[in-house]
């Protein structure tokens, strides 16, 4: 059956339901205050089954309404963001933390007192407290349990890594990331159109998230129209960047005498340069031949520049509200060397400029229509050299490589470095990127009191498209290669004597006319429908609201096997008796197209249980307590990642080819049986357990505990590591992995209001350890050397115990099988009592390199009459870094690679025993470039994110509501175990990185 | 009322029953039955097994075998190639480990043989070429059990007995089964390959829609010759059975007695043996289509394009005989062996793009520069000097790797025949030719014309000179490191020597240099299985030393 079908089923029976219904009403009077006790003038105020019933709240918090005995009341407060309450007591309507309506996706919104759920919370205001350019970094520390790491690049295109609770899979432990309840990227929507982000974290809601649900939700939630009037805000924030840690290279003799130094040790009987070369090197009399380039300086600059300018209307009446965000970002990169090209640019640029419109429309007293639509246009400039291929090049290339440009004005070329890295960001022509984005969405609710109170039906359908599109304009340049030689015999110490008739330069290469291409680089779209009966009745002692729901989602990626069909229904239930006790219970039966046909479908039970401890009559009398609650919840989630598709299926398909016949340009395809079947492929299924405790004390003090335990099983894994290759084919997979993960999640808060003087300060811990506990390993000589029983990502390598001091050290130890050793190289703990050093010798070291297992924050917000300081601090624990990346810690070796100056300061030499780093060597060196210990930092790190200082002005002139300026500064401030350069830039990649940077911004917002 | 209910119920019921869409699936795959029902499909199955062949243009992480052993170095440190050299090698630390590579091979022909063999296409009876098709199908069966006896020669040269498969292994097999013998593989691999030589086709012409490159029967034979003089040599028959000699002068003497019905036995000039489909020397060859990477690898560094990698070393260089006159140090590279100047790239040489290559030190392809050779030399046999990395330039031409060749065959019934008389004069009614004889035709092929082998040798020193032949003549066709093996001469090529080229004004001066000195041990002679198998067999068992 198509998805189409099932829409119009869907809507058929929505449309047979519309009913109109009179009923009799009597006049309720009750009042709204905020958690200081003080009223709140104009929150809207309205019954819950019918939107027409609206009032508001005037300057003493004060309202009435005329509603039907039993129905419940909605309040909403512009300032509590979007805050729905059911009030019991309508005299003494607290808006609070507890009263905050929380988005669980699938349409179901719980008061945060009365859901059962584990969630982290992030508001606009949060995010808004960031300028990043992409919403990923506006994260850092937000939302407990959500674990956000910067990836080295650009502000507008490196999306941070995020795990929710950890790591809990061998396999891909990405969250599922909604935007009003799609699947969608985190980064297409900007901050100024998000309302809140809710992480969902805990069983009974991420089970309704069937095959996806098992790495926990994000979800996001965009800004929808308001009641009252209209209000605009136009904003305008500018982006001070500049770059920092950028690594020191050595200079161009220094280089050279390194290099002789290596060779020396190395034992080379023949030198790289003599004397007067490094003489040369030196005095740079001979530029053209004896260059001295700073090539990171050439390339990069150390400033680039953000603009955001952002319009939001929101506004509405009784029948229609709106919201329009009209965003445009741009950001100019750091990049140095000009476009050889007249009118084009080898700059890193960005421009995006998103429009989205939301609309909430009552069609009727009992029918309502949503419709949600962004359009997204996101531009990229960049040199023909893509980034990835010219900056490891600036880092990599050292002093004495080439010169920029030769002196007859070609460009420097070498036989060694190959490729002139200014010349590959100027004279190789540009690349250009458009991305379009189309979001849309409509969603019909329809009340249906009629047919049976309480009972009301919801369709939703959504179509998303995105396609970006490369051109190109490539050439090649031609360059210079020059050689001389010294007239060694005649040279003295202070002046150089040329050979004559030595001077040698070749061209190599050619100017190429610029060739264009252009290409679709990716596209998809997506369909989605969701329906949704909900049955919701507040009875005398108690409350219930049933939901049955349906889901269905078509994903189409540019390739082949990129279509992922996946379908789910799933009932979730959620009863409160007495406004004290909470149960939730969800049963989900999801299935994908990735699973093996007859066991598509998963199952997926889970509930959940609250109880609101401090609402019992035992704890009135405790004073200082505000609110307790407890809450635990156990139950199943899954995943359908498969690691290829059709896993349950023997296959022929292509094989290696081979010439025949006397026409050989050509080969001939051949077919070739596959890895064997999986014989009974299983969704991966998460089983989480969490219990908590939330507690208010003396009217400002917060805390949230949280501890959880999840495992999970079925995880795809290869049985390879226990079949011997003489079976010939590859093996098959079984469902045989487990790891199991916990943690704690720790959040505490205080915020208190004296007068005009307001202050809030709190923090966020979250500690997560997991364990592998199968996944099929192979043999291991010794425990010690076994995955198993480790955490997921642990480091194996050796323990360095110093450099060997000199021959006689060396022939005193264990043979070291990796490469010849010589003093300087690393001397590794034998750890099995062999003779030798091998594979045997790896350790457990360290953490792991993804995802650490300490991440925390904390913050603070002080502010008086309208002038304000605000910061947040963010920082992780039990982390490591690789210190692999090429030239700045691998320097030099085999392929001659640049080396930094700290690598130089802290190499071994024979007069400089007590180093850091083992000796310089122009050889590949296996044994020193190994994971061992010398190569493994402490990445931890406490970093202040974010750190303002605004002035809030409200006023009534010239339309004009209040204005906002602030000077902030991100990343101004980090305190690193290991502080030689940035981890969280340099370690993620063995090649270089873009920079790092700090920004200084300042922006104004003017509300009209 | 009800009938909403209802009517919200089908919805629900047709949501979930929808089984269509979560079958969606992009199938591009075949079942076994529709590959073995169809000619082209069988066919590329067959293909498939053919793929498994290996050549070395410098297939061990970019270096030749060649540098891991005496007949050259290779320049880049980084290359796994300096594993066999350099004392690190072991069971947990593998090189040119293509242990699970050939059983895939194998695997692949044990499919083949047991599931598409016996076929007989019917659906396709009628069609053109019905029969032509047939008698092709016919010889895959052929084909397709010498590459897997061919595959498992790969095997036992490197490992010694390795598990004999047959057929296609569960799991629980796998991990049971212990190696056969060395002798028990020489012997099924010789079976195998008398069994196909009575089938395969000696050539294929128009009727096998001249399909040149499958296995033609002369390759069977060369195999046999190739496997019994390796087990006839030093490290497989310690007491020097000359039984195992005479196998071996046997066989090569078939392929040389029926050399003119194969049409092998015209030997060509030396030049254009390599990259040759048509050369008419070559018995067989594996094919590598049109390429450039092998030049990229080895062209000099200082060369458009060049990054140098395989270096020939002095000992090879050494191993040339003089065509006439004497040595000098000052000429050195004077009426030399014709063949060496097709082998290796000297000094102050044209070479690739016309240009000359300048290997002296200072030299624009001469140390100290990085990446230039240590030796002096560079590589020129399999190279295509046509290559060109400039930017208007062709980087793809004809690439095959000789795998057996007419020139061999002689130097192995040399070599046998040497040994069973134990006098390289000598000759009787089975082995009508003698060592010297034999030897002879190779040192007079076209434009080599090297000087006739004394009629005065004597069975020592004729041991000497065979050998000295071999590392000559089949210079980087991947025999001198299998050579030293099975003579056990591996203690002898650990001093690695070079050339140290000085410009002095126009002219040069040559110094021979030590340039190392490799790690050699016993147990090399064969190689480690990895112990990653070893753990998950418990049946299979480590070779000696190791």
């Amino acid at each position: 059956m198509k998805a189409t079908s099932i829409i119009s089923k869907a809507l058929l029976g929505l449309s047979l339901c519309f009913c109109f219904e009179a009923m009799e009403a009597k006049d309720v009077v009750g009042f709204v205050k905020n958690k200081y006790g003080e009223p709140v003038a104009g929150a809207i105020v309205r019954s819950e089954n019918n939107a027409t019933k609206i009032t508001f709240t005037n300057k003493d918090g004060m309202f009435t309404l005329g509603i039907e005995n039993g129905e419940r009341i909605q309040i909403e407060s512009v300032d509590y963001s979007k805050i729905t309450v059911t009030p019991t007591d309508v005299n003494n309507i607290v808006l609070d933390k507890t009263t905050y309506a929380v988005q669980m996706g699938n349409g179901l919104i719980q008061s945060k007192k009365e859901s059962t759920a584990s969630v982290g919370l992030i508001t606009s205001d949060d995010i808004m407290k960031s300028s990043s350019m992409l919403l990923g970094n506006a994260l850092y520390g937000r939302g407990l349990g959500l674990t956000t790491l910067q990836n080295p690049g650009f502000p507008w295109g490196d999306n941070p890594s995020v795990f929710v609770r950890g790591r809990n899979t061998i396999t891909t432990n990405s969250p599922l990331v909604l935007v009003d309840g799609i699947e969608r990227p985190l980064n297409s929507v900007v901050r100024e159109e998000v309302e809140t982000i809710t992480i969902i974290k805990d069983a009974p809601t991420l089970a309704l998230y069937g095959m996806r649900g098992s790495n926990g939700v994000i979800l996001i939630t965009t800004k929808e129209g308001i009641f009252n009037g209209s209000q605009i805000d136009v904003s305008y924030d500018h982006g001070f960047i500049t770059a920092k840690e950028m690594p020191e290279m050595v200079d161009g003799p220094t280089y050279a005498k390194a290099v002789n130094e290596a060779q020396t040790l190395d034992g080379a009987s023949m030198l790289r340069f003599n004397d007067a070369e490094l003489k040369a090197f030196e005095n740079g009399q001979f530029p053209n031949y004896y260059p001295n380039v700073n090539w990171l300086d050439q390339i990069f600059g150390n400033k680039a520049y953000q603009n955001i300018y952002n319009i939001t209307m929101r506004g509405g009446g009784q029948k229609v509200r709106y919201a329009t965000v009209v965003n445009l970002q741009n950001y100019t990169g750091m990049i140095k060397p000009t476009n050889t090209l007249e009118g084009k640019s080898s700059q890193l640029m960005s421009s995006k400029l998103n429009v989205r419109t939301n609309l909430d429309i009552n069609l009727s007293k009992t029918t309502n229509f949503k419709i949600k639509v962004l359009g997204s246009l996101l531009e990229y400039n960049r040199s023909g050299t893509s980034e990835t291929d010219f900056i490891p090049l600036a880092y990599n290339t050292p002093a004495i490589a080439m010169p920029i440009n030769t002196s007859t004005g070609e460009w420097g070329g070498s036989d060694t470095w190959k490729k002139n890295p200014v010349a590959e960001v100027a004279a190789r022509g540009y690349g250009k990127s458009n991305a379009r984005t189309l979001y849309a969405d409509w969603t019909l609710k329809q009340d249906m009191n009629k047919l049976l109170k309480g009972l009301s039906a919801e369709a939703r359908f959504a179509f998303d498209s995105y396609a970006q599109y490369w051109e190109q304009v490539s050439q090649t340049y031609r360059y210079e290669r020059n050689t001389m030689k010294f007239d060694l015999a005649a040279t003295k110490p202070d002046s150089l004597a040329v050979l004559p008739n030595s001077y040698v330069a070749t061209i190599f290469g050619q100017n190429s006319i610029p060739t264009y291409s252009t290409q679709v680089s990716s596209q998809w779209r997506r369909l989605n429908a969701f329906g949704k009966i909900n049955y919701n009745r507040i009875f005398e002692n108690s409350k219930l609201d049933a939901n049955l729901i349906l889901q269905h989602d078509q994903y189409v990626q540019t390739g082949q096997h990129q279509t992922y069909n996946r379908q789910s229904i799933a009932a979730y239930l959620h009863y409160g008796i007495k406004d004290r006790y909470f149960v939730d219970g969800s049963f989900t039966m999801s299935g994908s197209n990735r699973l093996q046909p007859g066991h598509k479908f998963g199952y997926l039970p889970a509930i959940g249980a609250s109880w609101i401890v401090s609402d019992e009559n035992f704890m009135k009398s405790i004073e200082a307590v505000d609110y307790l609650k407890i809450r635990a919840s156990h139950g199943l989630t899954g995943s359908d990642y498969v690691t290829e598709v059709n896993l349950w299926e023997q296959t022929f398909g292509t094989g290696g080819s081979y010439y025949f016949g006397q026409d050989i340009s050509k080969s001939v395809s051949g077919l070739a049986e596959q890895r064997t079947a999986t014989e009974l492929l299983k969704p991966e299924i998460s089983t989480k357990s969490n219990v908590a405790m939330e507690l208010r004390m003396l009217k400002g003090l917060e805390l949230t505990v949280d501890l959880f335990y999840e495992k999970n099983s079925n995880i795809l894994v290869s049985s390879e590591g226990g079949i011997s290759s003489i079976i010939g084919v590859g093996n098959a997979y079984e469902n045989a992995g487990i790891v199991s993960n916990k943690g704690i999640e720790l959040s505490l808060s205080y915020d208190k209001k004296v007068g005009d003087f307001y202050y809030n300060a709190g923090a966020n811990f979250t500690f997560y350890k997991n364990k592998i506990i199968n996944r099929n390993e192979e043999f291991r000589q010794y425990d010690y050397l076994k995955r198993t029983g480790r955490p997921v990502g642990q480091i194996f390598g050796y323990q360095a115990i110093g450099f060997f001091a000199d021959q006689t050290d060396i022939d005193n130890s264990p043979t070291q099988m990796f490469s010849n050793v010589m003093p300087g190289d690393i001397k590794f703990k034998n750890q099995n009592g062999d003779e030798v050093i091998n594979s045997y010798d790896q350790v457990a070291l360290g953490y792991n390199t993804d995802c650490p297992e300490i991440y925390y924050s904390f913050f603070v917000n002080v502010e008086y009459k309208g002038f304000g300081l605000d910061a947040m601090f963010q920082g992780v624990g039990n982390y490591t870094s690789y210190l692999n990346t090429n030239s700045i810690f691998w320097g030099m070796r085999n392929s001659y690679y640049n080396i930094s100056q700290h690598l130089y300061d802290n190499r071994w030499t024979p007069e400089n025993q007590n180093s850091l780093y083992p000796r310089l060597t122009t050889l590949e060196n296996a044994n020193n470039y190994n994971t061992n210990t010398v190569w493994l930092a402490d990445a931890s790190y406490l970093k202040l994110r974010n750190c303002e200082i605004y002035y809030r002005y409200k006023l009534n002139k010239y339309g004009i509501t209040g204005i906002k300026t602030f000077v902030r500064g991100t990343d101004l401030l980090a305190f690193n175990k290991f502080n030689v350069v940035d981890l969280e830039t340099y370690s993620k990649s063995n090649s270089g990185a873009y920079p790092n940077s700090s920004s200084i911004n300042v922006g104004m917002t003017v509300s009209f | 009322m009800k009938i909403k209910i209802i009517a919200l119920l089908f919805v629900v019921v047709g949501w979930s029953s929808c089984s269509d869409f979560l079958n969606y699936d992009e199938v591009s795959q075949y079942t076994e039955e529709q590959v073995f029902t169809n000619f082209d499909r069988t066919k590329s199955f067959v293909t498939n097994i053919y793929s498994y062949l290996e050549s070395d243009f410098c297939s061990i992480d970019g270096a030749m075998r060649a540098s891991g052993c005496d007949e050259a170095v290779h320049v880049w440190n980084s290359s796994n190639i300096h594993t066999f050299t350099n004392g690190t090698w072991s069971p947990l630390n593998t090189v040119d480990d293509v242990w699970a590579y050939n059983y895939k091979g194998i695997r692949a022909a044990n499919f083949y043989l047991a599931k598409g063999t016996g076929r007989l296409f019917e659906e396709y009876k009628y069609a053109d070429g019905y029969a032509n098709n047939m008698l092709r199908y016919n010889n895959y069966e052929w084909e397709v059990r010498f590459l897997r006896a061919y595959f498992y020669f790969e095997l036992v040269k490197r490992y010694g007995g390795v598990p004999l498969i047959t057929k296609m292994l569960t799991p629980e097999e796998a991990n049971n089964t212990a190696r056969a013998s060395f002798d028990e593989c020489v012997k099924f691999i010789v079976e195998e390959c008398d069994t196909v030589a009575k089938y395969l086709p000696i050539s294929y012409g128009s009727n096998y829609n001249t399909e040149t490159g499958r296995v033609p029967r002369a390759a069977a034979y060369a195999l046999k010759s190739r496997l019994l003089l390796y087990a006839a040599s030093k490290l497989h028959n310690p007491e020097n059975d000359v039984e195992k000699w005479k196998a071996a002068a046997k066989a090569a003497k078939l392929v040389i007695d029926s050399a003119v019905v194969f049409k092998i036995n015209n030997l060509q000039m030396y030049e254009l043996i390599p990259n040759n489909i048509n050369c008419a020397e070559v018995i067989w060859d594996r094919r590598e289509g049109m390429q450039g990477n092998f030049e990229k690898l080895n062209f000099p560094i200082g060369f458009e394009g060049g990054n140098t990698g395989t270096c020939p070393t002095q000992n090879l260089v050494d191993a040339y005989g003089m065509k006439t006159g004497t040595y000098s140090l000052t000429a050195p590279y004077t009426n030399r062996d014709p063949r060496l100047d097709k082998t290796v790239v000297l000094n102050n040489t044209k070479w690739a793009y016309n240009e000359t290559v300048e290997a002296w030190e200072g030299g624009n392809s001469g140390l100290p520069k990085t990446g230039a050779s240590p030796t002096g030399y560079y590589l020129k046999k399999y190279l295509v000097k046509d290559v060109s990395f400039k930017p208007s330039g062709n980087t793809s031409f004809l690439h095959t790797w000789v795998m057996f060749r007419y020139g061999e065959i002689l130097l192995n019934y040399a070599e046998a025949v040497n040994e069973v008389f134990k006098n390289p004069n000598m000759k009787d009614a089975e082995f009508t030719k003698t060592a010297i004889e034999v030897l002879n035709i190779v040192r007079r092929r076209t434009l080599v014309l090297m000087p006739n082998i004394a009629t005065t040798t004597t069975y020592d020193d004729f041991v000497e000179i065979v050998r000295r032949e071999r590392f000559v003549e089949l210079a980087f066709e991947d025999h001198r490191f299998w050579d030293i093996r099975r003579w056990m001469i591996g203690d002898k090529t650990t001093d690695i020597y070079g050339m140290k080229i000085v410009k002095d004004g126009t002219k040069f001066i040559y110094t021979p240099q030590k340039i190392a000195t490799r790690v050699w041990d016993d147990k090399y002679y064969y190689y480690p299985i990895s112990q990653a198998e070893l753990n998950k067999n418990k049946k299979l068992t480590q070779n000696p030393g190791w």
